[in-house]
């Protein structure tokens, strides 16, 4: 599989949340960027579609509705 | 697409053979499920009711009813999903989809974490261990096609992590590659799937070789 290479601009504050995220998910950068991609896409598709997100609460079953305009 | 050299057991010649392990389902794997899997599922289901076997039976085919060119379908051009095929003497013998985004780990040791998940795995039909099943044509389909799944899990940075729910008739298959079997959930698959996943330890067990 090819791969082609860029350089990412961050900000202080982008680059702490991706190494926190790095640290809790004990992924490298490219690893937390690359499943970022993959699940903004599905979520992008799922929503053209016509499907809605939701966040259930375990627990309680509670629903709240992500809302992407 | 790449093809990578794998071996598979030629149970008629007793001796390994070479396969390739492609890293996609292509058009090519699917006209074999059309045209060679899905009639031999039927005569195989043929011969199971001839012997007076049906859908309630444990023997009954569980995979049946899978709909690969359906399957792939839905997951087309999305980056969270992808397919291998092992292919050999030009015709397919098994088949896996993966999802390597929207699943976390569930064991405790590693519960969040990021794992590649079986969606489904399914070796040709003429290569099935089933009591009614001619003798299988080939053998070490599903255990080329773990592998993959494993080496994909650590080439993404995911440490040999992978969870799938298994249909009951292939729970000692996962068993023998070393997953743990953490049950079902009433609001899974209708509580009759059980959940399995690897750790990295039994994942390099079994890319080691270990775990047969």
């Amino acid at each position: 599989m090819s791969k082609r290479t860029m350089t990412l601009n961050l900000t202080d504050a982008e680059m702490g949340v991706l190494e926190g995220l790095c640290a809790k998910k004990d992924l490298s950068k490219i690893g937390v960027i690359r499943q970022a991609l993959r699940l903004y896409q599905m979520v992008d598709v799922r929503l053209e579609r016509g499907d809605k997100l939701f966040f259930e609460d375990d627990k309680t079953k509670d629903k709240s509705e992500v809302m992407m305009l | 697409m790449t093809a990578y050299q794998v071996h598979l057991f030629d149970a008629a010649a007793g001796a390994m053979v070479e396969a390739d392990l492609h890293d996609e389902i292509a058009e090519k794997q699917l006209i074999d499920w059309q045209f060679q899997w899905r009639p031999a599922v039927q005569a195989y289901m043929k011969r199971l009711v001839d012997n007076g076997i049906g859908p309630a039976d444990t023997a009954w085919p569980q995979s049946w009813h899978w709909d690969w060119r359906g399957k792939m379908n839905e997951v087309r051009g999305l980056l969270g999903h992808t397919g291998y095929s092992v292919v050999c003497r030009d015709v397919t013998q098994g088949m896996m989809r993966l999802d390597l985004a929207s699943r976390r780990a569930r064991l405790d040791s590693q519960a969040g974490q990021d794992l590649v998940y079986v969606d489904y795995l399914e070796v040709a039909p003429w290569n099935w261990r089933e009591p009614y099943a001619d003798a299988p044509i080939y053998r070490l389909v599903g255990p080329v096609l773990m592998h993959a799944a494993i080496t994909r899990s650590v080439d993404e940075g995911f440490k040999g992590r992978v969870g799938l729910h298994s249909l009951p008739q292939a729970i000692p298959f996962y068993e023998r590659c070393g997953f743990t079997n953490l049950g079902t959930r009433p609001d899974e698959y209708e509580g009759k799937l059980p959940y399995f996943e690897s750790t990295p330890g039994a994942a390099e067990a079994y890319l080691k070789g270990e775990l047969k």
